[in-house]
């Protein structure tokens, strides 16, 4: 109960009136940083970071948190008001979320995604305050092996995101595999796949090819609608976004359930809110109810996405805070803060430092509440961006797709890449190949890549280190269990069945 | 028909990808997977898989219609003009362009909402969040 | 009830707003008084800017090119060692080869300057990119960071000698963590081998933070980070450090560290500076006025606090000719340090 005490204490911190509005602040920042496409909270932390040194470390820290995890909400708007993820954590949202706006309900799906948000941030936070420190220990015996036995696991459940035809989404996966090998190799030091050119010696950026293959691939899309296919003509209002109690009943369990894997997620070094609402999306897809409707649709994938980014934003301050010890890309500029501010991230950090961690901690829950309620009152302004025209968001949309694909690394690279990103997406999404499971292994392949590279490393070329390592044996056993096991049953059944109905009685 | 033409390209694609990776990249190098053991292994997965597509040929008869091509048109020429007149002129040029020709709106309207997008550009990306955005002739 | 809801909601989200634009006012007038107090040239030399000027990174937003520029951009304008405005642009890409490639196109500006370290020109060799030192021109270095060598707090091995003696015993099999392959971290490695006469096995990892997870959770034996991102370990007791790849000792809590060459091993000092170049053909006014300028920074209370202190740098200044000599020598060292590591042919 010691933690309690303090986090009592760490609320009188929060409250200051000063701490009080640089949550405020940092929230509504952060809502529009991660509504903008091309801007993530990495670009909004960095920029804003030099304007805190005057600040004390408290104040600055609950400024720039509330921006990170305020951005979780601002990126889904524009996932589901113009199938544009603002951030790619947002990029499952959009899966749900655009569908739902198309059905004119996106006042329902902007709702739910909100109050999922806060469901997953607060159960992140909740997890952090509580068994943060432990968690982090947890995390640290997740060495190359356990990551790679994770991601293969996660990456071959991007077969329950396939959509209509398995073929076509295997298909799709591949080649997102082989899109994220451009680039120099971090493991090996190559450059491979650039064919001279200085730009793919970084890769394929991820934000310019969501925005080409959801955003800009749309924009095609929308050419060929007839009139007021996507004009809301009845003025949506706030009443209408509300949800149901029953459709209440339906968003609170995933989004329990997600806020808790979330944040486990977010605790594993280097995966970060895109993992985190991967993960929760896919374990949505396996076992929640209306599964079979995912990604046509439904409040339920929205709700699993967003607690998943959220919780997994909250989760990824426990290694930081705990161990100094960055989980993500934002999180990793937080440290370089907590040094300018002269603090030492580290271990010692909570007995060195108690009002400032019990502080931050404190303002996560305030924050995170604030940033609900900002975000709630913002839904009548938003679905109000869906009477305008289509004939006007056309061109609006396009101008916005290479504005942020311009942003994203300020380089007009990105622009073309993004062009022709959206009109291969938008061809191939002509004939039933999808593109989610493509931009889900584009995420997960450098991560596999490493750490497989550095397994056999660690081990001098020994690949039973998969198998004799416990976590890493578990998680492959799992997924034996999941994947090869499901398929053999199946064929037994059927030959029994065949069996018995071949002998009638 | 496209839809093979689709899957030969697929093809194309992971055949490039498992060659430059077994000549190029090394399969395994130094008791290890090397930078060629991920194009290699699923280069050779998508060549399979595309030839499945080829063989099964589902007939989707869903056309491309022509006009799905004009944005790309338009982001061609914004391009263009970002080379000369800079991010934030050429995309609400841009705007007010399609909106006045493509779509027949007004001048005062189509220059009205083309104003408001490099408005928004220049407030929020350039000046806000501090977007070096390109600068053309002008400056801006 | 819900028209009242959302009324009350919206005067929050106004206020908010005006918080929010109040922040943003601050900081403008802040600008602006820095902009008038500085109005008459603050140095006698011949060139002061007049236009705002680029301050381009060739890394992304957060890393450590990124924390350095925005500091001594703060530094400058708030010091009015500067008085005009400076942006900082990242052009991240290709190991700094995108950014490269920006910075030699800005041919004969007046208004460019870019932060400079070892793994952009090394990686410019190695990548054959078109941009690499000999493109631009060296300015100056106000930093130099270091590399320890460390061993997570319950590994059996106390000292380097220990370390050494169970590489040799053992050849190829102990495990040591740093970033990327053919970084800074992977020749500090290379230069230790040598110098030890030991053969250890590199595992590359995504950064300084998750080599000292690898550490702490026990995955490799030892690793290599700068100071500053172990020195909260290290207080902890989490980590040992057996080493360090400085000229002399470092101050503070790794003063008790002897240096590798103090262990024995010659020739194992690893220099990571963090300088800074102008494009080339740039006028000679004003790679005097910079330098004029960054050596008052680099004197500045400002500085040493604020950036030098919290990194645990070493603090340095050199003149553009001392610059282009120590950023030269440094190239030719840890190039033909790539080719015995087989990166470059």
């Amino acid at each position: 109960m010691e933690s309690f005490d303090l986090l009592l204490q760490g609320f009188g911190t929060a409250l200051s009136l000063q701490n009080f509005f640089a949550a405020m602040f940092g929230a509504v920042l952060g809502i529009i940083v991660g509504a903008m496409p091309g801007l993530g909270s990495v670009t909004g932390v960095a920029l804003l970071l030099p304007l805190t040194f005057g600040m004390p470390p408290t104040t600055a820290i609950i400024m720039l948190a509330a921006i990170y995890y305020a951005n979780m909400y601002g990126g889904s708007y524009s996932a589901i008001l113009l199938n544009i993820p603002g951030d790619s954590p947002a990029v499952m949202t959009a899966l749900d979320g655009y569908p739902l706006s198309k059905q004119g309900k996106a006042g329902k799906a902007l709702f739910t995604s909100n109050i999922s948000s806060f469901i997953g941030g607060t159960i992140g936070i909740i997890i952090l305050t509580f068994m943060g420190p432990a968690l982090a220990t947890i995390g640290l015996a997740f060495g190359p092996p356990e990551v790679f036995s994770l991601i293969l696991f996660a990456l071959c459940s991007i077969g329950w995101l396939l959509g209509d035809s398995p073929l076509k989404g295997l298909t799709t996966t591949f080649l997102g595999i082989l899109l994220a090998t451009v680039g120099v190799s971090m493991t090996l030091g190559q450059s491979r796949f650039a064919f001279g050119s200085t730009n793919l010696l970084a890769g394929i950026a991820f934000i310019p090819l969501v925005i080409g293959m959801f955003g800009f691939s749309q924009v095609m899309e929308m050419m060929t609608f007839r009139k007021g296919d996507l004009t809301i003509d009845k003025r949506l209002t706030i009443r209408e976004s509300l949800l149901s109690k029953s459709e209440i009943k339906r968003v609170i369990p995933p989004a329990i359930r997600s806020g808790v894997l979330g944040t486990f997620v977010g605790i594993l070094p280097g995966a970060g809110a895109t993992t985190g609402s991967f993960m929760t999306y896919i374990l949505q897809k396996k076992i929640g109810k209306n599964k079979e409707k995912m990604g046509t649709g439904v409040i339920e994938g929205v709700a699993a996405a967003e607690a998943g980014n959220n919780s997994a934003a909250a989760g990824s301050f426990a290694p930081l805070l705990s161990l100094g010890i960055p989980g993500s890309g934002t999180s990793a500029v937080l440290l370089g803060g907590l040094m300018m501010w002269g603090l030492t991230p580290g271990p010692l950090l909570v007995t060195n430092e108690p009002e400032f961690f019990w502080g931050l901690i404190a303002s996560m829950y305030i924050g995170n509440a604030i940033v609900l309620l900002m975000a709630l009152a913002m839904i009548p302004f938003l679905i109000y961006i869906l009477r305008v025209p289509t004939a006007v968001m056309v061109p609006v949309i396009t101008a916005v797709c290479i504005v942020g694909a311009y942003s994203v690394n300020n380089n007009m690279f990105d622009v073309y890449m993004m062009l022709i990103v959206g009109v291969i997406g938008f061809i191939i999404q002509k004939y039933k190949f999808p593109v989610a499971p493509l931009l889900l292994a584009f995420v997960l392949t450098p991560r596999i890549e490493t750490s497989l590279r550095q397994s056999f490393d660690m081990s001098m070329g020994d690949p039973t280190i998969f198998f004799t390592r416990p976590i890493s044996a578990t998680l492959l056993s799992m997924m034996m269990l999941f994947f090869i096991l499901p398929p053999i049953i199946g064929l037994y059944k059927k030959k029994k069945a065949e069996t018995s109905g071949g002998t009638p009685a | 028909m496209t839809e093979r033409i689709i899957a030969v390209f697929l093809l194309l694609v992971g055949g490039v990808w498992a060659f430059l990776g077994l000549t190029e990249y090394g399969l395994w190098i130094e008791d290890g997977p090397g930078g060629g053991f991920i194009p290699v292994v699923v280069g050779i997965l998508l060549m399979l898989t595309a030839v499945v597509v080829i063989l099964k040929n589902e007939e989707i008869k869903d056309s491309i219609e022509i006009k799905a091509f004009f944005p790309v048109a338009g982001v061609v020429i914004t391009i263009l003009m970002i080379k000369f007149l800079g991010m934030i002129i050429a995309t609400g040029l841009f705007v007010f362009g399609w909106l006045r020709f493509m779509e027949q709106r007004t001048y005062v309207k189509a220059g009205i909402i083309g104003l408001g997008v490099s408005i928004f550009v220049l407030g929020v990306f350039s000046l806000w969040l501090q977007v070096p955005m390109p600068t053309g002739l002008f400056g801006i | 009830m819900f028209k009242k809801f959302s009324i009350l909601l919206a005067i929050l989200m106004v206020l908010g707003l005006v918080v929010a634009g109040c922040g943003g006012n601050d900081a403008g007038e802040a600008d602006q008084s820095d902009n008038q107090s500085s109005g008459e040239p603050a140095e006698d030399t011949a060139w002061v800017p007049e236009k705002p000027i680029e301050f381009v990174v060739p890394y992304s937003a957060g890393g450590g090119s990124d924390t350095n520029a925005r500091a001594l951009a703060k530094v400058l304008t708030q010091n009015d060692l500067v008085p005009v405005d400076i942006m900082v642009v990242n052009k991240p890409g290709g190991s700094g080869a995108v950014g490269d490639a920006y910075i030699a196109s800005k041919k004969g500006s007046e208004y460019t300057i870019a932060t400079w370290v070892n793994g952009q020109q090394t990686a410019a060799v190695a990548n054959n990119a078109d941009v690499g030192l000999n493109e631009v021109t060296p300015l100056s270095i106000l930093a130099i960071d270091s590399y320890a060598y460390m061993v997570s707090a319950d590994s059996p091995y106390d000292t380097m000698e220990e370390f050494v003696a169970a590489a040799k015993e053992n050849p190829g099999t102990l495990t040591v963590g740093g970033s990327a392959k053919g970084s800074e971290d992977h020749m500090s490695k290379a230069l230790v081998d040598r110098g030890f006469d030991i053969d250890t096995k590199y595992v590359a990892f995504d950064g300084g933070g998750e080599v000292i997870a690898a550490i702490l959770g026990g995955h490799v034996n030892a690793g290599l980070a700068n100071p500053n991102e172990m020195l909260g370990q290290l207080e902890a007791g989490k980590v040992k450090v057996l080493g360090v790849l400085s000229e002399e000792r470092m101050g503070g809590p790794l003063a008790e560290v002897p240096t590798m060459k103090e262990l024995g091993a010659d020739d194992t000092i690893f220099h990571q500076f963090r300088g800074y170049a102008v494009p080339p053909e740039t006028p000679q006014e004003v790679i005097d006025w910079w330098a004029d300028t960054l050596k008052k920074a680099s004197e500045t209370e400002d500085w040493k606090n604020n950036y030098i202190a919290p990194n645990s740098l070493t603090p340095m200044y050199l003149t553009p000719d001392e610059t282009y000599d120590f950023m030269h020598e440094s190239l030719d060292s840890q190039v033909s340090l790539l080719r015995d590591l087989g990166f470059i042919d």
